[in-house]
């Protein structure tokens, strides 16, 4: 018995120096928690301010990609010459003023002096020409809102920007937040390949540092950085680098960042999964940050199939019950709003409710009615998801039962993200697919509306609203002729369904650092450590 | 020797050649490409048709093949379309983590192998044999990530003692290196622990038999002593082929782990890449991953011969 | 004449008794082992909730509450409830379909797949360099890699799943029948009947083939444990048993989203998969023990 012990004994040794090990660690976390409460609350400058992101962003250059992780980082290192602020008023940023001339064609941007790049050039006119005339041909959506224009050089501070026709919107465009106009040195710009530019220089707060693929992604104050004389406003007004450097952390596991936000090892967490929202919310030292992210939309596919059957679409509007869809997609209620709205509520300019009686009218009898009138057969639609947003994909298991209850054969096809991207760009593959589209500034940019995108939306009386709104004489006109649009995608149309706004949350921990606001995604600017 | 040496990595060129096809092959049948993933959800199609060209990803299959092959006959692996800089770069950065862990769940394993592996094989035929015979089993049945969720809902949701997942290097200090890896190399090394202390079982089993231990036994040298200065030795052969295996299944088999923990490791880099469709990542990480494996092999192999030189390297094609 | 007749009917007589004697000490022996009775009991419980279960499961699999979205195990729902709100016990019992089913459908088809080529590799030399070479080539990737990239390239389907674990572990039961094949065809009597002008059609599957059918058997058990595991690693991914359809893996996926608040999820479908993939092992063992004590389990 002794025997078998000692040989035994060093396994033991061995086992209890791990258990000191594991003890050692557990204390070190409570004693650091400890720190954190007692700290005082001032704001201090300096430290680096840890965020854990959700995805890789494929480049940071802005102006190529639409994705979100791109522009989350970019608003940091670029600025625009406009920006929007939180209710949509176009700010001077970059820009110190614009002029518009009477005839509406030509706009006059009168650039801020004394900024400099973080390579240390002054930014001047040619960069922004360059800058804004390469924006214009990489982003189909601007391209899109503003028509054929061309920037040009006036003088070292002074550029001007002609357009075909009059438009409407051109300057929210100009200070849209996805895929944005950033002002970046000429020579980058001529020497930047297709895929993004090689070189991260900007003129904003923080400067880029280093990125490792995978890992992290790493900016810094920028010592030289020249804010504009007014009052913090969203993206507009007085920035300040408060912190030292940024760490954005490439977490791309949901459960993995609400464990290091939960632990301390990050001040900010991006996009929590729904379900941890009450366990965030009644947390002493962490707070939920709430943020309008899209509208859940099913696009169908108007070029080939069952659903090029107008009826059929709008069988499928009258009969699903779109709470239980967004219930399915996002849980807690806190997550969805019911809305019509193809433009967002909050965005006060454009917002209306025109059509809402055919909006989630949960009538499966009027359904079963319209299907019966419309040309359907009894075939399998095929519903295009993805589990890479586990909202996309629950919301089809939902819409799936939904429209079987009409009678609608449903099949779910399930890829990746990847694949769906370029699965729906092909009529044959789908018959509808399901997906999340952010905030744009002009009705003429809603994405589902345009012809060309997936879904092929190609109907005459919705291409002269299209055109009407974007030639309107003024806001006000271009609003009705919006009205009249929106009211007739509900009604008749029905291109698409936007089964209702959602929201997604980021966490911080709020006795840590203080001063972060959120508009269309996070501002680390005027951002402090408070420890 | 030597020219055993030589033909042994003569055999690797069709199998590499058969991997690169393979890998190329299968790249190239999936839906989805790289541009309309870097693009994002809301670019238009126009853009992405650009993209594409502008990467000669419109180019025929056998052209980009031939290219790529070409490339890596010079050493270049190409360049990763997403993380700016070349293969061979990404993959080095992504290597520190995958070798960190892999050595820390091979102590583990060999840890908890080696001597549960002679303590059952000193009482053979005995029940606490078959119980260990079983706990063993139970050890390879449970998928090594499995294992990873069970143990962060222990270890770190319920006792808070670990980090949920997540990353250090080692610049980062030696025990907040270690103590990210600590469950994954757990979860990693139980389930290598199992095989090992199964081989260790066996190969003790037979050396214990045989007839110069007997001898040993009977000239009343100490049982410790057989244990260890004879019977191990010469039952180490066999072990070290499965610490060679399982060592060699770790530098990639770990992906589903390290997707668990978050660790940014060669798995990681060459399912994310799969998502983004990376095509360079994935084909020359999956190159490097195969001649690891099979160099691992081939070492082991002929560690054999060192260690114990009755074994002589022949046939086996 | 009656002598002979005799002697021969003594004889198989004889053989018979010896047969049967065989039969019963290979059973006893079986079940002398207490493990492999652990094994073929869990084995065959799994077995029997894979066929059943759906008939002693309350709630169907596929139906939403939303209201009562990740409810705890209670009286009402065994298991809890998922984050649809569906019944938790219902979809382990269901997933036992997709996990058992793909596991036993890959360890069939790798069976059949890899004696082909195990055997006719094992003949020809010419075919044997080919074929061995391109098994190299597919055993050179860790398995779980060469399925996620298969299963990227044909789609989430679960006939794809069995197809691309088919593709990844033919080659090592090929190995395995080729190793047990090379054994027979080095016989003497095998070089006799050649020179006798057999077929070879008839001497690869009437003489060598049934010498390989043990370890085949003993190697096709952990297969279909391996396939398991590996299933549940694609499924955890997101690219193996297309969702809503329950399987283990896919269980196990949707619960690492909720690992913090939903134990349950990860826990139930968690026990599932060890328990079946354990009943197989020890089954294998035992059978190990028994037809083929010299097969050495790799991992893979």
């Amino acid at each position: 018995m002794s025997k078998r012990l000692k040989n035994f004994s060093w396994l033991i040794t061995v086992l209890l120096l791990l258990s000191v090990a594991l003890i050692g660690c557990s204390s070190e976390n409570t004693s650091k928690e400890k720190d954190s409460a007692s700290g005082d609350t001032a704001v201090k400058k300096g430290g680096d301010l840890h965020v854990a992101i959700d995805a890789q962003p494929p480049t940071l250059d802005p102006q190529v990609s639409t994705t979100t992780a791109t522009k989350e980082i970019a608003r940091h290192i670029f600025e625009t010459l406009l920006v929007l602020s939180p209710d949509y008023e176009v700010q001077p940023m970059l820009a110190e003023s614009v002029d518009k001339s009477e005839d509406g064609l030509t706009y006059t941007f009168h650039l801020r002096q004394g900024v400099k790049f973080h390579n240390g050039k002054e930014m001047t006119a040619e960069d922004v020409v360059a800058s804004m005339n390469r924006w214009l041909t990489v982003s189909t959506r601007a391209a899109n809102a503003i028509g054929k224009g061309q920037f040009t050089e006036k003088d070292k501070y002074t550029v001007e920007l002609k357009i075909e026709k009059p438009t409407v919107g051109v300057l929210d465009v100009i200070a849209s937040t996805n895929q944005f106009a950033a002002i970046m040195p000429k020579e980058i710009i001529e020497n930047a390949p297709k895929e993004g530019v090689t070189e991260i220089v900007g003129t904003g707060p923080f400067k880029f540092v280093e990125w490792k693929p995978d890992q992290y992604i790493q900016v810094a104050k920028y010592d030289d950085y020249k804010p504009v004389e007014a009052k913090p406003d969203g993206l507009a007004g007085k920035k300040e680098a408060l912190v030292d450097n940024i760490m954005f952390e490439v977490v791309t596991d949901g459960s993995t960042r609400l464990g290091g936000i939960t632990t301390g090892q990050y001040q900010i967490a991006y996009q929590i999964p729904s379900d941890n929202y009450e366990q965030i919310a009644s947390s002493s030292d962490m707070k939920p940050i709430l943020n309008l992210y899209g509208g859940l939309t099913m696009v169908f596919n108007k070029k080939q199939g069952p659903f090029t059957d107008q009826k059929l679409r709008q069988a499928v509007n009258t009969g699903i019950n779109n709470k239980d869809v967004l219930v399915g997609a996002y849980g807690n209620d806190k997550f969805y709003r019911l809305d019509n709205g193809l433009m967002y509520k909050d965005q006060a300019k454009w917002y209306t409710d025109a059509g809402k009686e055919y909006y989630n009218q949960n009538d499966k009898e009027k359904a079963k009615q319209l299907l019966k009138e419309s040309n359907y057969n009894g075939e399998e639609v095929r519903i295009l998801t993805t589990r890479d947003y586990e909202y996309s994909y629950n919301s089809a298991v939902v819409l799936k039962e939904e429209m079987e209850k009409i009678g609608i054969k449903v099949k779910l096809d399930v890829v990746d993200w990847a694949t769906l991207t370029t699965k729906r760009n092909d009529p044959a593959a789908w018959d509808a697919f399901i997906t999340g589209f952010s905030p744009v500034s002009l009705p003429t940019q809603t994405l589902p509306l345009d012809p060309g995108y997936a879904g092929w939306p190609v109907d005459e009386k919705l291409q002269q609203y299209t055109e009407q709104i974007r030639t309107a004489p003024s806001d006000k006109d271009a609003y009705a002729v919006w009205e009249e649009m929106q009211e007739y995608v509900w009604k008749d149309y029905v291109p698409y369904i936007k089964i209702g706004d959602y929201y997604t949350f980021h966490a911080y921990r709020n006795q840590e650092i203080k001063g972060n606001t959120y508009f269309e995604g996070m501002i680390l600017w005027n951002t402090s450590l408070t420890k | 020797m030597k020219s055993y040496i030589l033909k042994r990595i003569l055999s690797l060129i069709p199998v590499l050649l058969i991997v690169s096809i393979v890998v190329f092959m299968i790249i190239h049948l999936t839906p989805g490409d790289p541009a309309s993933v870097m693009l994002g959800p809301e670019a238009s199609q126009e853009d992405v048709e650009q993209l594409k060209n502008h990467l000669g990803l419109n180019d025929p299959v056998y052209q980009q093949y031939f290219h790529w092959v070409e490339g890596v006959f010079q050493g270049d692996l190409g360049d990763s379309f997403f993380m700016d800089k070349p293969v061979t770069a990404a993959i080095i950065e992504h290597l520190g983590p995958t070798i960190s862990l892999a050595i820390l769940s091979q102590i583990t394993a060999i840890l908890i192998a080696l001597p549960l592996g002679i303590f059952a094989a000193r009482k053979r035929g005995t029940v606490t044999d078959q119980t260990f015979m079983g706990i063993s089993l139970l050890g390879i049945s449970i998928p090594h990530f499995l294992f990873g969720l069970f143990l962060i809902i222990i270890l770190a949701i319920n006792l808070r003692w670990l980090p949920v997942a997540g990353y250090r290097p080692l610049s980062a200090g030696l025990w907040e290196h270690i103590k990210y890896l600590i469950m994954p190399a757990i979860a990693l090394g139980t389930g290598q622990a199992a095989l090992i202390a199964r081989m260790t079982r066996s190969s003790m089993v037979e050396t214990l038999n045989l007839n110069f231990i007997k001898t040993a036994r009977a000239k009343g040298l100490h049982e410790r002593k057989v244990i260890y200065k004879h019977t191990l030795r010469n039952a180490f052969i066999p072990i070290l082929t499965v610490i060679g295996q399982t060592f060699g299944t770790l530098v990639a088999g770990a992906a589903v782990t390290e997707t668990v923990f978050n660790i940014p490791g060669i798995g990681q880099l060459i399912i994310n890449s799969v998502e983004r469709r990376d095509y360079m990542v994935i084909q020359g990480t999956v190159l490097m991953v195969t001649v690891t494996y099979v160099l691992i092999n081939l070492i082991v192999d002929l560690l054999y011969g060192v260690i114990d030189p009755r074994v002589r390297l022949k046939k086996e094609s | 004449m009656e002598l002979v007749v005799e002697k021969k009917r003594q004889l198989s007589d004889f053989r018979r008794d010896i047969n049967r004697e065989r039969r019963r000490l290979f059973v006893r022996r079986f079940f002398s082992n207490k493990l492999t009775v652990t094994g073929s009991v869990i084995l065959l419980l799994t077995l029997l909730i894979t066929i059943f279960g759906p008939m002693i499961s309350a709630y169907n699999p596929y139906e939403m509450v939303v209201t009562s979205r990740l409810k705890a195990p209670s009286g009402e729902h065994l298991f809890g409830t998922d984050n649809l709100g569906r019944d938790l016990f219902a979809r382990v019992v269901y997933g036992a379909r997709a996990s058992m089913g793909v596991g036993l459908s890959v360890a069939i088809i790798t069976s059949i797949l890899g004696m082909v080529v195990g055997l006719y590799s094992s003949y020809y030399k010419i075919l044997d360099h080919i074929l061995m070479r391109i098994c190299d080539g597919l055993m050179a990737f860790p398995a779980i890699l060469l399925a996620i990239a298969l299963m990227a390239a044909l789609g989430t389907k679960i006939e794809n799943v069995i197809i691309a674990l088919s593709a990844v572990f033919t080659p090592y039961v090929a190995r395995v029948v080729r190793s047990a094949a090379l054994v027979v065809r080095e016989q003497t009597y095998i070089e006799a009947m050649k020179a006798q002008g057999a077929s070879s059609l008839r001497i690869i599957w009437a003489h060598i083939a049934p010498n390989t059918l043990s370890p085949l058997i003993v190697y096709a058990t952990f297969i279909f444990a391996d396939a398991i595991i590996i299933e549940a690693g694609l499924s955890f991914l997101g690219v193996g048993v297309p969702a809503p359809d329950p399987s283990w893996g896919n269980i196990l996926y949707d619960g690492k989203l909720v690992i913090f608040t939903a134990w349950w999820m990860t826990f139930f479908p968690g026990i599932a998969i060890i328990l079946s993939v354990l009943g197989l092992n020890l089954f294998g063992d035992g059978l190990r023990d028994l037809l083929d004590p010299h097969t050495n389990r790799s991992k893979k």
